[in-house]
């Protein structure tokens, strides 16, 4: 009986809905009866139609009464047949699923309309969280959580910070009796050489123990060995990542012993971590590879001295209170703190807490701030599209009052037609709700190939996993129950008698015309919201745009290289950055150029510890923590950074010259102010013989963000100073600034052929590093905004158009009574418009409230902007007003005749 | 065993039933219905039908083989039992009583 004869087969949906519905003794004769008709109507009708119909007749109600019917019954021929009552919740169910499926097949264009509503409303919920997931809350590949904490160094000021290698050591040693052991790791950025090309990593440096105190393992090989983590510069190991195993070196295991080339240097693959870790810094940033941190000589030189950027996770003995371990950590911080008495390490030196953050102290902040205004934004966007729907299947439900009556007559409860009716909606929901999660799963991919404006490879791992599913389920039940409770309510509720009775022609009772009209305003208000929000953070991103960041940002072209990287010695960098000027000043497109370690509006900066004569160090520290850069003279000219006094530097500060220093004007008003700080001294922490001095004032320019208060900075001669590891050449010139930037790369290539060239760009590419997310903020918040106007608007056009086919009858009469046709039109849109206002003046009221709360996201723009204020709502009206008039035009073509004939 | 009488749809698909002879199962009783009375009628309302006609015995079931005109799937033949046939006999019998002696209203193709 299972053999399937020769031929095509009817569709799967059908049949899989046969096997759901139809009674199991009789599912083979049904099958078999609806599969001979399908085979029939496709010579008629087509394929198409055939399908259609078998599918409709699979899910006939009349399949769920006849399982009723039979249920417990023994079908075998020949077998008196006994029978069984009583319906179950599920058989009721299954039944209001069959019909709710029947009548979308019968009406797909609302299907589709509500079905697209929601994807549209689901999808970006689900791609938001997705991130939101992918941040927070996944799984980070590291054994038992719970016994692991994050050190952390908290500064006088109660800011907590990352810190110095040689603090871990003495934590390492002090803490024996509550860490089973501690583990220490820094990021590096470095660039991989392979048959694949160079490419741009990151990794990071990590103690021996490392993956031991993580519980991490290694998929392939091994991970690091004790040994490997005492003596520096003695064992160039690397444990790769799963991710950079799959796609560089195609997964194959024979890579365990083959060496790579990191930063011009060979190291031994030993192993392959575990596909679920990804690294330890940031969560959502996938890290490509691990080297024991005893090779910082080679690839983070000052790591042991200046980079005070190392994060400690310890694994606490089990039953270990964290407070136990706080003790512990307060002892080691007294100790540190009598050895060192004055020196440098008390800068930042209070205590040592355990904390749980995300990220780092100073990001989670921001980034839940973030993912809170996203999810905002996006649930907004949901809201609207249920609204609309709401107002749809309210609509809806008018319609079908005649067969809710009849149902009623019939003996179905009022729980009953709630249910079927809830069914509906539900169905609707669940389609729009997988369609919403492919959409968001691509919004996802998309967002992670976004080329982020950082200067080290960012991959976010963001992918699909059960919670995200999880919450799609669930938004998308909350949405179908959302539009489809009230209209089902109001709908199970109307007495059957005032139903079979109110056949006329008026708009379905004053009850529903005013939930429609609630409806309306409900949208308009949310999208008044979202319009003011996009309307600031547009406005947001033009005033930052017209800032002035204290340099020229005029067309330039700047060239990056990473001297470090590629292996060079700290005493050969200079010598290659004079080739390469050299080389590049060749070019006689090329007018002005200047070098810099750092240009300003980048990210990453250095500072270091300086002590300044006659001036007292801030209060939680011992010495002034200044930004410095190290730049040639032409410099300043070619950025347009104005020498307010003093000099330049000149060829004479050299290093057989005086250690020179040119400060910026905060540097000067801050700490020699009202006097001239030309000749003033500055010196390195408790060594006056190390100092500089002051030989010029540079007028202020933007570090960080281009909202920061004017900053204290340093430059120094390169000539004089050294050259730093990584070195940035800005120049103007005769051609557009990407031939210019092309032609400094070739420029320096042939120089060394083998320099790690980090960027070739122009300014305005530079510019997007500060500008990324104001304007991606300003774009994404336009979108949504643009979608709930449209949506919206969607909704207004329905309603009014539905208004008017429902009065027809009434417009003719008014019509042939001799009413203007301009009245006709307005009385239609009247409702409508009313609406529109009541719902724009709340809206306008929740858009103050909602400016208050997203200020802190504005730059240059306060909460009350009257600008956005005047503009938004105008353009609400204008796009409401078309909504309601274009299907009100209609009105006015209303033959009276026609009108009073029909019903 | 059945002491009520038939319904009216009952009534319908007894006379299709055996009217098909041998060769009444879902489809074709169907088929029959509709070229005969105009109106369609879902599978599953035909045998709910003819379930409840052979719990009362006016019908009997069986099996056939698979076929592969319905992609290997068995038909149930139904034939009408003799206590099927009697008792649309019986009904019939019944509404003559009632309309004896009145006329038939006019048809409609003829003129009155």
């Amino acid at each position: 009986m299972t053999t399937s004869g020769p031929g095509p087969r009817p569709p799967r949906l059908g049949r899989l809905l046969l096997r759901l519905f139809a009674p199991g003794g009789l599912r083979q004769e049904i099958e078999g009866d609806l599969t001979e008709a399908w085979r029939r109507d496709k010579e008629r009708v087509g394929s198409i139609r055939a399908g259609v119909r078998f599918v409709r007749e699979a899910a006939s109600p009349s399949l769920i009464r006849l399982r009723r019917q039979t249920r417990g019954m023994d079908l075998a021929p020949g077998t008196p047949l006994r029978a069984r009552n009583g319906e179950s919740i599920l058989s009721a169910l299954r039944r209001d699923l069959s019909y709710a499926i029947r009548l979308l097949t019968r009406t797909p264009g609302f299907a589709t309309v509500v079905i697209l509503s929601l994807a549209l409303g689901i999808g970006p919920n689900t791609a938001i969280f997705s991130i939101v997931n992918g941040l927070f809350f996944r799984d980070r590949g590291v054994a038992e959580p719970d016994t692991l904490v994050e050190i952390w160094e908290m500064g006088r000021d109660g800011r907590l910070n990352y810190t110095y290698y040689s603090v871990y050591e003495d934590i390492l040693e002090g803490t024996t009796d509550v860490f089973s052991d501690v583990a220490v790791y820094a990021p590096i950025s470095a660039r991989l050489e392979g048959d694949l090309g160079a490419a741009p990593i990151l990794g990071e440096l990590v103690s021996a123990n490392f993956f031991h105190v993580l519980g991490v393992g290694a998929s392939v090989g091994r991970t690091f060995l004790p040994e490997e983590g005492v003596t520096p510069g003695t064992h160039p190991v690397t444990v790769l990542s799963d991710r950079l195993f799959r796609q560089r070196f195609g997964s194959d295991p024979s890579v365990v012993g083959e060496s790579v080339r990191i930063n011009g240097r060979s190291y031994t693959v030993v192993g392959v971590a575990d596909p679920t870790f990804r690294g330890k810094m940031v969560p959502g940033l996938e890290v490509d590879l691990w080297v024991p941190m005893m090779m910082y000589p080679h690839l983070k030189p000052n790591q042991m001295t200046s980079n005070g950027d190392v994060q400690m996770t310890g694994r606490l003995h089990p039953g270990t209170p964290p407070a136990r371990a706080m003790a512990a950590l307060d002892a080691v911080a007294a100790r540190i703190d009598e050895e060192w008495g004055d020196s440098r390490f008390t800068f930042a030196l209070g205590s040592y807490v355990l904390a749980d953050y995300y990220f780092s102290p100073d990001m989670d902040g921001v980034i839940t701030a973030m993912a809170a205004l996203l999810f905002a934004v996006v649930g907004l966007v949901l809201l609207v599209a249920c609204v609309n729907l709401a107002g749809f299947f309210l609509a809806r439900a008018t319609d079908r009052r005649r067969e809710m009556s009849i149902r009623v007559a019939m003996g179905a409860g009022q729980g009953a037609i709630l249910r079927q009716l809830l069914v509906e909606s539900l169905v609707l929901a669940a389609v729009g709700g997988l369609i919403g999660l492919a959409l968001g799963h691509f919004l996802v991919r998309f967002v992670t190939r976004i080329d982020f404006p950082l200067p080290m490879p960012v991959t976010l791992d963001l992918g699909l996993d059960g919670r995200v599913l999880a919450f799609t389920a669930f938004v998308t039940i909350g949405a179908g129950l959302l539009f489809g409770l009230v209209p089902a309510l109001r709908a199970s509720r109307a007495p059957v008698a005032t139903m079979l009775r109110d056949e006329s022609a008026s708009a379905g009772g004053r009850g529903k015309t005013r939930a429609r009209n609630i409806m309306v305003a409900a949208q308009m208000a949310l999208s008044m919201i979202l319009l003011v929000g996009a309307g600031l953070f547009l406005r947001s991103f033009r005033s930052m745009a017209a800032i002035d960041v204290g340099f020229d940002t005029g067309p330039a072209a700047i060239l990056n290289v990473d001297a470090a990287s590629t292996g060079y010695e700290p005493e050969a960098m200079a010598g290659l950055y004079e080739n390469i000027e050299r080389e590049i000043r060749n070019n006689t497109l090329i007018q002005d150029m200047g070098l810099a370690s750092r240009l300003p509006l980048a990210l990453g900066n250095v500072n270091r510890g300086f002590e300044i004569p006659g001036v007292a160090p801030p209060e939680n520290g011992d010495f002034h923590l200044i930004e410095l850069n190290y730049v040639t003279a032409p410099y300043f000219e070619v950025m347009g950074i104005e020498l307010l006094q003093g000099r330049n530097f000149t060829t004479a500060d050299d290093t057989t010259g005086a250690p020179v220093v040119i400060v910026s004007q905060a540097a000067a008003q801050r700490y020699w102010p009202g006097e001239d700080p030309t000749g003033r001294i500055i010196h390195a922490p408790s060594n006056p013989e190390r100092s500089w001095s002051v030989v010029g004032v540079a007028a202020d320019a933007k570090i960080w963000t281009v909202t920061e208060a004017p900053r204290a900075y340093l430059y120094f001669p390169v000539s004089q100073a050294g050259a730093p590891g990584i070195m940035n050449f800005v120049a103007r010139g005769g051609a557009p600034p990407d031939i210019l930037a092309r032609e400094m790369a070739e420029a320096a290539r042939r120089v060394d052929p083998d320099l790690f060239i980090v960027d070739a760009g122009t300014m305005s590419e530079h510019l997007q590093y500060s500008r990324f997310l104001p304007q991606t903020a300003a774009l994404l918040v336009g979108a949504f905004a643009a979608l709930a106007l449209t949506l919206a608007s969607v909704g207004l056009w329905g309603i009014v158009s539905y208004g008017v086919s429902r009065r027809t009858r009434e417009l003719g009469i008014r019509i042939s009574l001799g009413a203007e046709r301009s009245r006709i039109t307005r009385l239609v849109m009247q409702a409508g418009l009313v609406s529109v206002g009541v719902g724009a003046l709340i809206g306008l009221v929740g858009a103050v409230v909602a400016a208050r709360l997203v200020e802190r996201f504005l730059i240059g723009v306060g909460g009350w902007d009257p600008i956005t204020f005047v503009a938004v709502p105008l353009v609400l009206a204008g796009v409401a007003f078309l909504a309601a008039y274009l299907p009100a035009r209609r009105a006015n073509r209303v033959d009276p005749i026609e009108a009073l004939r029909a019903d | 065993m059945a002491g009520l009488r038939p319904s009216d749809t009952e009534q319908r698909l007894l006379l299709t039933a055996w009217r098909l002879e041998g060769d009444a199962y879902g489809l074709a009783i169907r088929d029959e219905l509709e070229e005969r009375t105009g109106r369609r009628i879902a599978v599953g309302a035909i045998y709910s039908t003819m379930v409840r006609l052979e719990k009362k015995g006016w019908v009997r079931s069986h099996l056939s083989g698979p076929t592969p005109v319905r992609g290997g799937k068995a038909k149930r033949f139904y034939r009408i039992t003799e206590d099927g046939k009697r008792t649309l006999e019986e009904a019939r019998a019944a509404m003559d009583t009632l309309w004896e002696g009145l006329a038939a209203p006019n048809p409609t193709r003829e003129e009155a």
